[in-house]
């Protein structure tokens, strides 16, 4: 029976699951940077929607072209590190994103 | 009395949530119980990921709409509402699941495309079926906590 780290991950697994990680990453960091004012102006890309409309938009659009762009480098490779490695690497950018998001909003609201 | 188009698309914003995590349960219990599978159950288990990833897109978009309706600046919208009467429910609640949920399509299609990428192997191989079933875990955890934030400003003010 072979253990995580034992199963190898193909290039095109491991170009979906970093791209997948960076985009999780990428969501947190374009909220806590949205209130930059020029920044702020960019993300409203469709402005009934505010600032959620272009880190959505900016995130997946990026999220396609790093997932291509790993596809295209990777895809003749067999083995691109353990199942083990990019599980972990996915877990980690899925709550590294979200706590990003948790820790800028307004906590102190839940006290006024 | 009847219902707006928002209201209804806000009915649809839930019920595809639920859908969606009612077939992570359902793939979850495929994953325990399951020691073989054939090319058919294999093929169907690809397809029901897929379109649970499609419709986490399609939720998304649809939160989307909704959210335009429900930051209005107008002081009987219900993000006004809440604001003037428990502003924890938007600015911690609400931001969380409206952004934090920009995720979902990426845990989603990660999920469905492990499976399609495996095929018979997320029962066959341990290791596989280890992994698949943390994923599924956690977005299972991660979508009840974002469904739990939604639901908490809804029974404040919903979108009208």
């Amino acid at each position: 029976m072979k253990s995580l780290s034992e199963i190898k991950v193909s290039g095109s697994l491991a170009a979906m699951f970093s791209s997948t990680s960076i985009t999780s990453i990428l969501i947190g960091v374009l909220f806590y940077i949205r209130n930059n004012p020029s920044i702020n102006t960019m993300l409203q890309v469709y402005a009934p929607a505010g600032t959620w409309s272009g880190i959505g938009l900016f995130s997946y659009i990026t999220w396609i072209i790093l997932w291509l762009i790993g596809y295209i480098a990777l895809r003749g490779k067999k083995e691109v590190g353990s199942l083990r490695t990019w599980l972990i690497v996915f877990v980690l950018s899925v709550i590294i994103g979200t706590l990003i998001i948790e820790a800028n909003l307004e906590w102190a609201s839940l006290f006024e | 009395m009847a219902m707006t188009f928002v209201e209804i698309v806000m009915l649809l914003h839930g019920f595809i949530a639920s859908i969606a995590l009612m077939a992570a349960t359902l793939l979850i219990g495929v994953l325990m119980f399951s020691k073989e599978l054939s090319a058919e159950d294999v093929s169907k288990l690809k397809w029901i990921s897929v379109v649970t990833a499609f419709l986490v897109f399609v939720m998304d978009f649809l939160g989307g709409y909704g959210y335009t309706f429900y930051r209005v600046r107008d002081p009987t919208s219900a993000r006004s509402i809440i604001l003037e009467t428990a502003p924890w429910a938007h600015e911690v609640a609400f931001e969380s699941m409206e952004y934090v949920s920009l995720l979902g399509p990426l845990i989603a299609t990660a999920i469905a495309y492990v499976v399609w990428h495996y095929g018979a192997d997320i029962v066959k191989e341990p290791a596989v079926k280890r992994a698949l079933l943390i994923m599924l875990v956690i977005g299972i955890l991660w979508g009840l906590a974002l469904l739990g934030a939604g639901v908490i400003p809804t029974r404040v003010a919903s979108v009208k």
